[in-house]
């Protein structure tokens, strides 16, 4: 680096700071959102993607107000953890240049950072959210988690009980048989 | 099922670990029907939920974990077989053996007429019925003793058995092979081959052309088929080649392409009868004798499995899994 000449030098510190000044301008001309999580934590949210957020369009439906002021439109059902990995999600998704490919990685390596309790609790963000694309995509993703899973797996899954005495549960089994289902 | 703003579920303590009822039905919908009927064992509100007739039609709607499968048939020996054509033809859990739920009054030779939204419809003995082998739910129309041409069908809009005016069939078939007396849907559309080439469209006819220069008449036998979801014809050569022409296009003539063509010699019956195709493009078929093919898309055999050890009388078809009921009530849904 030290034996560059000075020209090559002045050429990228330039062009960096055309980039800024650019990005500057585009801040500006993006306007913002501010939203409030259930544990009290403040974000500045691009208007283009907080607008995709259901529940946001709803609170701003019944009070125009909080667009331009410095007020924050709170989100009684969604933690900081969550609303910052919703964020990640949408700003992908919402990059026009990221390609198919790009998309299927990312999606594949923000599902494999979740754990089971995780994947449950950002369902529940994006269902209060209302959030479409991430919805989906969440309970897709846990219909694949689940698909090819034994009963007991589902229900540890769910933390539901099983509310089958175990006369029940082996009628029902036999009952069924005839479909060809394989319960384990 | 379509998601409407507002009226989200609130979170309580309780379902942290525990989803609300909402989401689940947002889950079950999304999974294949295997996985649902492997479900309602997991409590009883899961089983009230998959049984729901509601259910049922959002999840045939929604159609995101459709699935369809091979029906084979084979009445003498008692065999119902479902057959997941996309697996591989030598693993076991490719396949599972049915027990039919109704039983016709003495022969036990059904044919299998068509399929749609999960029903099967068969004959036998000049009795139809109506079968859901994933639910089971079956309907059967009383015996026809007239031997008159006639074309009856189920309408599961209207649940009721419905016949065509006679007036529309005034053109003749194809050959007497069987097969081609089984319309093959495309497009919502039924087809069958010809005299002339006709396909039904709202309960009338109308016709679609063969490729330019097709002669029929050096052919064992031809089918039409829906093969990588176009619109398809197999030109049979008996113990020498299976010709498979798609329409490209559907409805323009001279979209027709000849795409593959399959050798017969290394099929140990020298007999293959394309049935559909897999997802990977793949050709599926019956050696009509004791089991099932599958070959590439250059034509060569991959698979052959053989499931009775004596050449017996079979019928075959492709059917989606739903867990739809009978009656269908299309108002359930909405």
């Amino acid at each position: 680096m030290a034996e560059e000449t000075e020209s090559t030098k002045t050429e990228p510190l330039k062009t960096a700071e055309e980039e800024f000044k650019k990005l500057e301008i585009t801040e500006e001309e993006e306007s913002e959102l501010k939203l409030e999580t259930s544990d009290h934590v403040t974000f500045m949210v691009e208007a283009s993607i907080a607008m995709k957020f259901g529940a946001v369009q709803q609170y701003l439906e019944v009070s125009p107000a909080a667009s331009a002021s410095a007020t924050a439109i709170p989100l009684h059902n969604v933690a900081s953890r969550e609303l910052i990995l919703i964020l990640e999600y949408y700003r992908m998704h919402d990059w026009v240049d990221a390609g198919e490919r790009d998309l299927k990685e990312f999606d594949e390596r923000f599902l494999k950072d979740l754990n089971y309790e995780e994947l449950k609790e950002l369902l529940l963000a994006a269902n209060y959210l209302n959030v479409e694309k991430l919805f989906n995509f969440l309970t897709k993703s846990i219909a694949n988690i689940i698909r090819n899973k034994d009963v007991e797996f589902v229900r540890t899954f769910f933390g539901i009980d099983n509310d089958y005495t175990p006369e029940e549960e082996a009628a029902y089994r036999e009952e069924n048989a005839w479909a060809g289902v394989k319960f384990v | 099922m379509k998601r409407g703003r507002g009226g989200r579920v609130r979170r309580g303590a309780k379902q942290k670990e525990s989803l609300a009822e909402e989401l689940i039905n947002e889950i079950l919908l999304r999974l294949p029907v295997k996985s649902l009927l492997r479900f309602k064992s997991v409590c009883k509100s899961w089983l009230s939920l998959i049984s729901d007739p509601r259910f049922a039609i959002s999840h045939y709607e929604l159609g995101v974990a459709s699935t369809e499968k091979l029906m084979y048939l084979a009445p003498r020996a008692r065999q119902y077989l479902s057959i997941d054509f996309n697996e591989s033809l030598h693993s076991n859990s490719a396949f599972a053996a049915l027990h039919l739920c109704f039983r016709p009054p003495k022969s036990f030779l059904y044919e299998i007429l068509g399929s749609c939204r999960g029903f099967l419809l068969l004959i036998c003995r000049q009795s139809l019925y109506l079968w859901n082998p994933c639910t089971g739910s079956y309907d059967t129309s009383q015996p026809q003793h007239e031997r008159v041409a006639r074309v009856e069908y189920f309408s599961l809009r209207a649940n009721k058995w419905k016949e065509l005016e006679p007036n529309l069939l005034c053109y003749r078939q194809f050959s007497n092979y069987r097969d081609n007396q089984v319309g093959c849907l495309f497009n919502g559309v039924l087809h069958w081959l010809a005299f002339r080439y006709d396909v039904l469209i709202n309960e009338c006819f109308r016709y679609i052309s063969l490729p330019l220069n097709f002669v029929l008449g050096n052919l064992s036998c031809c089918h039409l088929r829906v093969l990588r979801g176009l619109f398809s014809l197999c030109a049979v050569k008996r113990g020498v080649s299976v010709e498979i022409w798609l329409m490209e296009k559907y409805k323009v003539q001279s979209s027709w392409t000849k795409t593959i063509v399959v050798s017969v010699e290394n099929v140990p019956t020298r007999c293959f009868y394309p049935i559909c195709s897999t997802k990977t493009g793949d050709l599926f078929g019956i050696d009509l004798a004791t089991g099932l093919v599958k070959c590439n898309d250059k034509g060569q055999l991959q698979q052959h499995r053989s499931y009775f050890s004596t050449p017996t009388n079979y019928a075959v078809t492709v059917y989606e899994e739903t867990l739809l009921s009978l009656p269908y009530d299309s108002k359930q849904g909405s």
